[in-house]
């Protein structure tokens, strides 16, 4: 997706980045003052390097150059078609919700329905809220009303630098849920800058750690997991767990859904939402048992069978990556692995509890 | 009807005072809040300038400027066969020199109280520069930017030693409520300038009004 070498320079700070950043989910994490913000201010032009390039490079091996010093080409900040999404969100604070998605398209009108303005308005659940200015508005409406407004620019690809910072919980949970949706529905490639992956690492197909101002590993997650002095980057207490599934079933008497997604069924707890609709289900690695035998008499609804993929040490536990028809990832501790005698491509049975699963209900087919 | 003149040809001075320096003022002030170089020290200090010079000394230098030995009296008086000492053209570059730190000064507030962030957001959503600004930081500092013209427009009304020196005190020309005011006072006609006196008060406090409604912050 890009290629980027580059070299800024300030009076006590220098960034040196030499990377190809693939398509897909990216994270990008450091320690504060480790240049991730310099890196995506560079991307969008915001920032220009002192040296070297950067451009977009395409799977039909065509390329779009953004900066090249030696070219002397830098193209101008609009018409990188990059969008950055800071955490303090900056909406316009004299336009409404609707001006401020609808802003995009005084300069260029797409004609791609699902990035419409009326369209963002009802999948981002903003209808109602579209006459408002921003100061009148929730913390969610307002991400969710900055990341609809990025989103009807039709980007190339969506940066956001820390998203997620300072958000409770359920916040953050909707917010990732919808990056997912963008990432994954849409097609939109994401570069997230993060001090804290634990809420993203199961959506991240790359991850590029920063620190003083130079890449000291980049690779897929479960890859930079086994690479010893990096994975203490990489230390986390849980992992989210993401699904894009379909709803199959609810029923308010039991009150339970039934998700699905090909053989992958799920029971979760009920939501009123309609049959068909595709939803982003999320359960933490913390809340899964893994069975060598399949149990009985047992109260949790959920019990997949899965193949171990890997195990990967971390510190004091382990982290076993399953397929389940997706890959999920579950914490188990050290004594736990070492009585479950379980290898990669052992076949185990996953448990998880009805009420561990949360389904995020934002998002429109 | 003496006093309407003067009402009168003390708001056109201001008028055009306002009208002439105010985008010279916005230039300026754009250029103060986004750059930090050698060029805006210079700016800063040259803005300074009258603001700490007496009046007197300010309508001295523009007569010396518009006398027809010196290069823009030559110039006015070469090309247009004219000379603008002792009108009211005159009286109105002496209040737009007292008015413009004022102005610049109101506008810097007004540009630097927006987040340079706003901008750079409308730029990667596709908004050139110019348009980014017109519609964001313009937009957001719109008031700010009208209170100094009313600052910049009270301050050229209440001129008084720049314009005498270089526009003098001509009635029915150059005479202005400031210079009527002063002129009454020295023949002992109270009466007379004490109604200047009104005009100007009520000028003046519409004007801080006006001030103060475009300087509030909303909550």
């Amino acid at each position: 997706m890009l290629n980027i070498n580059i070299k800024k320079q300030y009076k006590n700070f220098s960034l040196s980045i030499n990377t190809k950043i693939p398509k897909g989910f990216i994270s990008i994490i450091g320690p504060s003052g480790s240049g991730k913000t310099t890196l995506l201010e560079c991307i969008t032009g915001v920032t220009k390097p002192n040296e070297g390039f950067i451009h977009i490079f395409y799977p039909n091996k065509s390329k779009k150059l953004l900066f090249d010093k030696k070219k002397n080409i830098n193209i101008p900040i609009e018409k990188r078609k990059i969008s950055l999404v800071k955490q303090d969100l900056l909406l316009f604070p004299h336009m409404t919700v609707y001006e401020n998605i609808s802003y995009p398209l005084r300069f260029s009108k797409h004609t791609i329905k699902e990035l419409q303005p009326k369209s963002l308005l009802k999948k981002l659940q903003l209808e109602e809220v579209k006459d408002k200015f921003p100061n009148q508005l929730s913390g969610g409406e307002q991400q969710r009303t900055a990341l609809a407004r990025t989103l009807s620019s039709n980007p190339e690809i969506l940066l956001l630098d820390e998203p997620l910072k300072e958000l409770d919980q359920k916040l953050k949970n909707e917010i990732i849920g919808l990056l997912a949706t963008i990432n994954r529905q849409l097609g939109i490639d994401i570069i997230l800058v993060s001090h804290d992956i634990s809420d993203i690492l199961s959506l991240s197909n790359y991850i590029l750690i920063l620190s003083g101002g130079e890449i000291i590993a980049q690779n897929t997650p479960a890859k930079l997991l086994i690479t010893p002095n990096i994975n203490k980057f990489l230390q986390l207490p849980q992992i989210s767990n993401f699904l894009t599934m379909k709803i199959v079933s609810s029923n308010i008497k039991n009150s339970t859904t039934i998700l699905k997604k090909g053989n992958l069924s799920l029971t979760g707890p009920f939501i009123n939402q309609a049959i068909d609709k595709q939803v982003i289900v999320n359960f933490q690695s913390t809340d899964i048992i893994i069975s060598t035998e399949k149990p009985i008499n047992i109260s949790a609804r959920n019990i997949i069978l899965g193949k171990v993929e890997t195990i990967i040490k971390q510190d004091n536990h382990f982290l076993v990556y399953l397929n389940i028809g997706e890959i999920i990832v579950a914490h188990v501790t050290t004594e736990a692995l070492k009585e479950l005698q379980i290898s990669d491509n052992s076949t185990v049975y996953i448990i998880l509890k009805t009420s561990n699963i949360k389904i995020n209900d934002i998002y429109e087919n | 009807m003496n006093d309407l003149i003067i009402l009168i040809n003390t708001i056109k001075i201001a008028s055009l005072a306002i009208a002439i320096s105010s985008p010279f003022a916005f230039i300026v002030a754009i250029y103060i809040t986004r750059n930090d170089n050698i060029l805006k020290s210079i700016l800063d200090f040259l803005i300074n300038l009258p603001i700490v010079l007496p009046p007197v000394v300010i309508g001295y230098g523009l007569l010396y400027l518009l006398s027809p030995n010196y290069i823009i009296g030559s110039f006015l008086s070469n090309v247009f066969q004219t000379t603008i000492s002792f009108t009211w053209i005159a009286a109105s570059l002496a209040s737009m020199i007292v008015a413009f730190p004022l102005m610049v000064r109101t506008m810097e507030v007004a540009l630097s109280n927006v987040d340079k962030n706003l901008e750079t957001t409308a730029r990667t959503l596709g908004a050139n520069k110019i348009y980014a600004f017109l519609t964001i930081t313009t937009r957001l500092s719109y008031k700010g930017l009208l209170a100094a013209l009313i600052i910049g427009f009270a301050r050229s009304v209440g001129e008084f030693g720049a314009t005498m020196v270089v526009a003098g005190n001509i009635p029915g020309k150059t005479q202005t409520i400031s210079t009527g005011i002063f002129q009454r006072l020295s023949i002992f006609d109270d009466s007379g300038a004490i109604r200047l006196i009104l005009f100007s008060l009520i000028i003046s406090i519409i004007s801080l009004i006006l001030f103060r409604l475009f300087t509030r912050k909303t909550k």
